[in-house]
């Protein structure tokens, strides 16, 4: 089966419209497949689906970003990025195809009281509004493509180990992949790769394991500023981090020879 | 990668005034066809430490390149003064950042440049492999496609597998509407199982379809199939094409259909090289 996508002079009309069509993105049915005149909505792609493009509806708190991504990366592994990176193709995901997912897992409703911000929200999530990656990461279907994509490493028992991880925190495909070491394919699997083996103390939840995500992103991206990071192997990126999670691991320890007060 | 304005813990030769008796510059040239873009850049440094460590394999140009665009980034190492490299079109679109750099290859201690900043003194530096080592002026290109990567496109040949067994050669039907292209069981077998490689598709493209698009011309020129010319399909689309791309002045048959393919033969002795480069 070949994907369908929306010509490019109907998604500038829908993402033109979207304030207008505000309330109609809190409706649960298709309503975009009846704007317009076929021929002029919609046109037929040579790209093949590889397998069943379904997703999982996310349900109590469990948002199966992970699963999806996989699903996504599935259906559509040939995919050039070129290709990956239109907003014909997503624009048409997230309204017609994926349009039930989507009003599950990024609905409209709780920024309604806002218009200015609800159409901001629509515009990030529903469309592609830039020409940068983090516009692509934004949009609720390419975000998850695309995490798979990076994170994909055929040469593994399970290929998609590092999807788990980059998709485990909204905090984590954020600090990574918004960040430029997330275009880097040696230090992104590097530094998944090291979050991999130090669960315990970063993969674990809460606000201390956050902030050590964060610093040792921040750091990375520091490093990057006097050493072409892309040159090193990934056991190099991995080494970096091992010593810079020691540094943070070690100030924060007790220190046994202070003085204890009372 | 954007550079910003920064300061190194060492000197590093075309950082502002780290090194005020030494430059690094590197000319950037792009271009591009269907298949790949080219990214041509020559190098210049009066640095004698950089000139030094290159030469003895401790540093090396590398050639970044950065497209926010389709979240590519790559960098290319190369120890010659002038390299040419090239990247899948696919894989760019819009605007790409390109910086070209020295790095060092591995850990250097007690690293000094000759020429470096008088406040800089005697003092030595403990550099790591990948440290930046020279700086040259960022470029930044803009990459369009001409051509819609999603867009179904109607190929005017068609290849099919002949009925017959045992090894035969490569034969022609130019009397439909698409031009059909039989290929022993064999050899389809085979064609079916590499066209979809990178790197070998475009040789395919060169040993199947330029022959029998020369054929093609020839045959549509010459009038074999009527005095309407234009009844089949595949001749009117080859038309459309001559038109679009200008070349209707061209005579030769073989040059025309070069032209259409857009030079299919450096198309696939790149691909072969850069196989044969990731097979090395």
């Amino acid at each position: 089966m070949s994907l369908t996508i929306f010509k490019e002079t109907f998604v500038n009309s829908l993402r033109g419209s979207v304030r207008a069509n505000l309330p109609r993105y809190s409706e649960d049915g298709v309503w975009v497949s009846d704007l317009g005149v076929k021929s002029q909505r919609e046109m037929e792609t040579s790209v093949e689906l590889k397998a069943p493009l379904e997703l999982l509806e996310p349900t109590n708190g469990d948002l199966k970003d992970i699963e999806n991504a996989i699903r996504v990366h599935k259906a559509l592994p040939h995919l050039t990025p070129l290709q990956a990176r239109d907003p014909r193709l997503w624009t048409r995901l997230t309204h017609v195809e994926h349009w039930s997912y989507m009003r599950k897992r990024w609905p409209v409703e709780k920024h309604m009281k806002d218009e200015d911000r609800a159409t901001r929200f629509v515009e990030s999530r529903y469309f592609v509004t830039q020409a940068q990656s983090r516009a692509l990461l934004r949009n609720g279907i390419a975000r998850l493509w695309w995490s798979a994509k990076v994170s994909h490493d055929p040469k593994r028992d399970n290929p998609y180990e590092l999807t788990g991880v980059l998709l485990s925190t909204l905090d984590i495909t954020q600090q990574i992949l918004e960040r430029g070491i997330g275009r880097a394919p040696a230090v992104l699997v590097g530094f998944l790769e090291f979050l991999n083996c130090n669960k315990d103390p970063l993969l674990t939840g809460g606000d201390e394991n956050r902030i050590r995500i964060r610093r040792l992103a921040k750091f990375l991206n520091m490093y990057g500023g006097v050493c072409i990071l892309d040159s090193l192997k990934q056991g190099q990126i991995m080494g970096l981090l091992e010593a810079e999670l020691s540094r943070m691991l070690n100030a924060t320890a007790p220190n046994p020879s202070a003085p204890v007060t009372s | 990668m954007k550079l910003s304005q920064r300061s190194y813990p060492h000197p590093v030769v075309g950082n502002r005034d780290d090194v005020p008796g030494a430059a690094f510059q590197a000319t950037v040239e792009m271009s591009s066809d269907r298949e790949n873009v080219y990214v041509d850049v020559a190098t210049k440094c009066s640095s004698s430490t950089i000139n030094q460590l290159i030469a003895k394999g401790a540093a090396k140009h590398v050639l970044h390149v950065e497209c926010s665009n389709t979240l590519f980034r790559r960098a290319y190492d190369f120890a010659e003064p002038a390299k040419r490299i090239s990247i899948p079109a696919e894989c760019l679109n819009d605007a790409v950042e390109v910086n070209v750099f020295v790095r060092a290859t591995r850990d250097l201690s007690d690293y000094a440049v000759d020429g470096a900043h008088l406040d800089y003194g005697n003092a030595k530096f403990q550099v790591r492999e990948g440290d930046i080592l020279a700086v040259g002026e960022g470029h930044i290109f803009h990459i369009e496609s001409h051509f819609d990567s999603l867009r179904r496109i109607g190929s005017i040949m068609q290849i099919e597998e002949a009925l017959e067994d045992g090894d035969l050669p490569l034969r022609v039907d130019f009397n439909g509407d698409k031009i059909r292209i039989i290929l022993a069981k064999a050899d389809f077998k085979d064609y079916k199982l590499l066209k979809a490689q990178e790197g070998i598709s475009a040789a395919l493209t060169t040993t199947i379809v330029l022959p029998v698009l020369v054929e093609a011309l020839h045959f549509w020129k010459s009038g074999e199939a009527g005095a309407d010319n234009d009844s089949l399909r595949w001749m009117r689309v080859l038309r459309a094409r001559i038109t679009a791309l200008e070349l209707g002045a061209e005579t030769d048959n073989l040059v025309l259909a070069q032209k259409l393919l857009e030079l299919p033969l450096k198309r696939a002795l790149v691909a072969s090289r850069q196989l044969a480069e990731a097979t090395s």
